[in-house]
């Protein structure tokens, strides 16, 4: 080789060398300018302590510390999480591979015993309707696990996405996990660890693990501020105390909206909500409450363009009688919900419930008196809700009542079924309960709200857990929402939007159809704007 | 019998009267709750968990001693209380005594300076209304305390929070401490968070003890000892500070000693607008959940100390007007 070419050579060596140090260098300028150091989130839910009891406590869980065998994608679509893959022949047994670097918090690796645990210990100690579905869970290897469940459940996977994996070494010398408050209770295997909680100053933190099996988030850290009130927590917003502010199932009051339009450091994003911020729900076990007819014309007295301008300030829709918001998935357009007095009360005379005392208002079709109850909870919007219903009621000649009750006595009534009408929402993650689309509210093998009593009903639920394939799902979604179409258990009064303010000094917040903007593409891909 | 003889027989018989007053509201504690509709355990697994789960609704009554006839929960709740044992709370996943030892501590440092400042206030400016009554003092007193007496306290909280807290930046937010801080910082750091809660609750404290204060000193200046002392040639200051607090004390001592009493059930409005964990947002959490244990424990503390204020202003009563507790009383 001559001396030319060997020059030629070293040079062109030296030279990559140079690009490639280049290259290197620039890229760990753009990782390291596209790290958040901390993430500071104001909420008004209240965690009491660190126990795997908790409800609130439990939100963050799984939002930041542990994770399950699959989560959720933005698009609501299932993919891999500690399980790598999964199948399932019947829907009946299914069989979980999990992935092979995942790891506590601790050190310690996650294992196919830790997931069988969790399945067992959770449920037994604390109760949980979610799981009383499995009949039995294997581990045949460290990387394996087999659920068996009694029948076929075609939405399993969704109840996966409320496990909560604890591990097995920690957990298994602890008799009572309600009364474990200690540090080692929080001790997961997601992409963040817990740092500390400190009550006085309403403050919980949290840390990216660096360990975690699919790398460190861009995140580093996340502080949780609790405020007890949405007034205090939107000041700390506006001042830049927050970077953000999330509420579980929820947005801010629309009230705030134009604060957050005038302060040119905030943004919002809107989420549209999976469930139905409010129902009217009738007791099918009274009379007429029964009667398909009685319910429409309760459906057709209701002003929804009033409520929706009343409640939701432009951010809401008009609903359909298929109860289903559009957008959710397998949605069809049913028959859109209408004001319609005359109709109404047209209907109402056609079912016999005729003024027979000459004071104005109705009476049952026997001649005796009717004051149809509104049963509503003293802690929410529904006492405004139940004086409008109250007041298109009584338009037509509905003489209603509206019975007020705190949480308690509120859900004591409604599961006594000791109620005729109650006004109520429904949570995203509660419309994928049971077979999904609302089901597990409506079924009365689940929660069972309106009280249906309707072999076919049940029947359609059960096709539903037993289907196998998707084009089979959406057909039966289809029939579900028609059938809530046509015999209208719950009224939809609106759908709406949750509007998420946010600071612009950063973005890429993505949303999760369970956690809103606590999800994985959040705590991956936010970066300085 | 003695005056001294008759004294204490009147305070014997007053703490038999509390005795017996403190079992019957010790009995109300645990009836009252069980009265009202709702279930704690159905509470406690939330409403998806209710219709599937019956058996560990079972236990977990069980586990809290509620599957038990009425009878056997009251005797075992007398017991508990006689061991001062004040059980597990049924939601907040904690024991009631190291809720309510974590709750009472944050309560007494911001209400007892609250009430202290509020009666020191009312006490000193009622005074000075009273004595130049009818005086431009008085019409701005008067008006001042009389918009605070109709100002509700989640305004005159909220008031203060916007105004020195998010407009002035003066003031945090809220909470009780910013958090990672120790020592001289840390202590200084809780007057700071506290601040604004304190003005907001003496405030609301001093305006209508102001206004009784006020109103009893004018009248007791139209009195005839009083006249009697003018025409001894004591001066107006004398008058006022001997002879006419003297006897504002007894409706004064009467209504500060209701406000330490109920000291310990908190202060929820301001609690809330602060973000301050004290007995009044526990006392409303278990009101509102059910949490039998919790209510029974806070019931009790605030019994236990109402009482207490009472008892103490009673004997108050008697130093400040040799009177009362004297022959024939």
């Amino acid at each position: 080789m001559n001396k030319a070419i060997r020059i030629f050579l070293a040079a062109s060596f030296i030279f990559s060398v140079l690009i490639w140090a280049v290259a290197i260098a620039q890229s760990a300028t753009i990782d390291s300018s596209s790290v958040i150091d901390k993430l500071v989130i104001g909420t008004t839910d209240q965690v009491e302590d660190i126990n795997v009891n908790d409800g609130i406590f439990n939100t963050y869980r799984e939002a930041f510390l542990t994770k399950s065998l699959i989560r959720v994608d933005p698009s609501g679509d299932f993919v891999p999480s500690l399980a790598e893959s999964w199948e399932t022949d019947d829907a009946q047994k299914w069989v979980f591979h999990l992935v092979k670097n995942a790891t506590w918090h601790d050190g310690q690796p996650v294992t196919a015993e830790d997931i069988k645990f969790s399945l067992e210990y959770l449920p037994e100690k604390l109760g949980g309707s979610n799981w009383n579905i499995i009949k039995e869970v294997n581990a045949p290897d460290e990387r394996t696990l087999i659920i068996t469940l009694n029948s076929p459940d075609s939405n399993f996977l969704t109840n996966l996405l409320m496990l909560r994996t604890v591990p097995k070494h920690v957990f298994e010398s602890v008799e009572d996990p309600k009364r474990f408050n200690d540090p080692d209770s929080a001790i997961g295997c997601g992409p963040y660890k817990f740092l500390d909680f400190d009550p006085e100053a309403g403050l919980i933190r949290f840390q990216a693990y660096d360990s975690y099996f699919e790398g460190p988030p861009s995140v580093k850290e996340i502080d949780i501020r609790m405020f007890k009130n949405q007034e205090a927590m939107m000041m700390a917003l506006q001042k830049g105390e927050l970077d953000t502010v999330y509420i579980y199932s929820g947005g801010i009051s629309y009230y705030y909206v134009p604060d957050l339009l005038e302060n040119n450091d905030l943004e919002y994003i809107l989420i549209k909500n999976s469930g139905v911020p409010a129902a009217i729900w009738a007791n099918q076990n009274r009379t007429p409450f029964d009667d398909v007819r009685f319910r429409e014309a309760i459906g057709y007295a209701i002003n929804y363009e009033e409520l929706q301008n009343l409640f939701t300030a432009g951010y809401g829709r008009k609903p359909n009688a298929g109860f289903i918001p559009n957008g959710s998935l397998n949605y069809i357009e049913t028959r859109p919900l209408t004001y319609n007095a005359s109709l109404a009360a047209s209907i109402l005379n056609e079912t016999g419930l005729l003024d027979a005392e000459g004071d104005g208002m109705r009476n049952l079709a026997d001649g005796s008196e009717f004051q149809p109850k509104i049963l509503v909870r003293s802690d929410s919007d529904s006492v405004r809700l139940g004086e409008m219903l109250k007041k298109y009621m009584n338009a037509v000649r509905l003489d209603a009542q509206i019975d007020v009750a705190d949480s308690s006595g509120f859900w004591n009534a409604v599961d006594g079924k000791d109620y005729d009408l109650f006004v109520s929402r429904t949570t995203p993650w509660g419309m994928m309960m049971e077979a999904g689309y609302d089901t597990g509210y409506m079924d009365s093998r689940s929660n069972g709200w309106p009280a249906i009593n309707d072999a076919s009903f049940t029947e359609l639920v059960d096709d539903l857990l037993a289907s196998s394939s998707k084009d089979e799902t959406a057909r039966l979604a289809q029939a579900i929402q028609e059938y809530y179409a046509s015999e209208l258990p719950a009224i939809p009064l609106y759908w709406n939007d949750y509007v998420q303010p946010y600071n612009k000094k950063y973005e890429g917040y993505v949303v999760n159809p369970i956690h809103g903007i606590l999800s994985y593409e959040t705590f991956f891909g936010l970066h300085p704007a | 019998m003695t005056i001294n003889g008759d004294r204490q027989t009147h305070i014997f018989r007053k703490l038999m009267r509390y005795g017996f007053t403190l079992f019957l509201i010790l009995s109300l504690n645990f009836a009252l709750p069980r009265m009202m509709p709702g279930d704690p355990i159905a509470n406690l697994l939330g409403e998806q968990a209710r219709h599937n789960d019956p058996q560990t609704l079972e236990l977990l009554r069980a586990e809290y001693g509620l599957d038990q006839p009425l009878h056997i929960q009251y005797f075992r709740y007398l017991q508990s209380l006689t061991r001062i044992e004040l059980g597990y709370s049924i939601h907040k996943n904690s024991s009631v005594a190291r809720l309510m030892a974590d709750r009472l501590r944050w309560t007494l440092l911001l209400v007892f300076p609250s009430v202290v400042i509020g009666s020191i206030l009312a006490l000193l400016l009622g005074s000075l209304a009273g004595f130049k009554c009818r005086s431009p003092t008085d019409y701005v007193l008067t008006a001042l305390f009389l918009i605070l007496y109709t100002c509700p306290s989640f305004l005159m909280a909220m008031l203060l929070l916007s105004i020195f807290s998010f407009h002035l930046g003066l003031f945090p937010l809220g909470n009780l401490t910013t958090g990672g801080t120790t020592g001289l910082k840390y202590v200084l750091d809780m007057a700071w968070h506290l601040i604004l809660p304190v003005i907001s609750l003496s405030l609301l404290g001093a305006s209508y003890k102001f206004l009784v204060v006020r109103n009893s000193v004018s009248q007791i200046f139209d009195e005839q000892f009083v006249v009697a002392a003018r025409a001894k040639g004591l001066t107006e200051r004398r008058i006022l500070l001997v002879h006419v607090i003297r006897n504002v004390l007894p409706p004064f001592i009467s209504m500060a000693a209701l406000s330490f009493g109920f000291m310990v059930s908190g202060a929820l409005i301001v609690e809330i607008v602060f973000s301050l964990n004290g007995m009044g947002t526990l006392i409303y959490d278990a009101v509102m959940a059910r949490d039998y244990p919790v209510m029974q424990g806070c019931f009790l503390i605030l019994t236990v100390f109402v009482l207490a204020a009472n008892l103490a202003a009673d004997i108050l009563y008697s130093v400040a007007d040799p009177r009362i507790g004297g022959k024939g009383t």
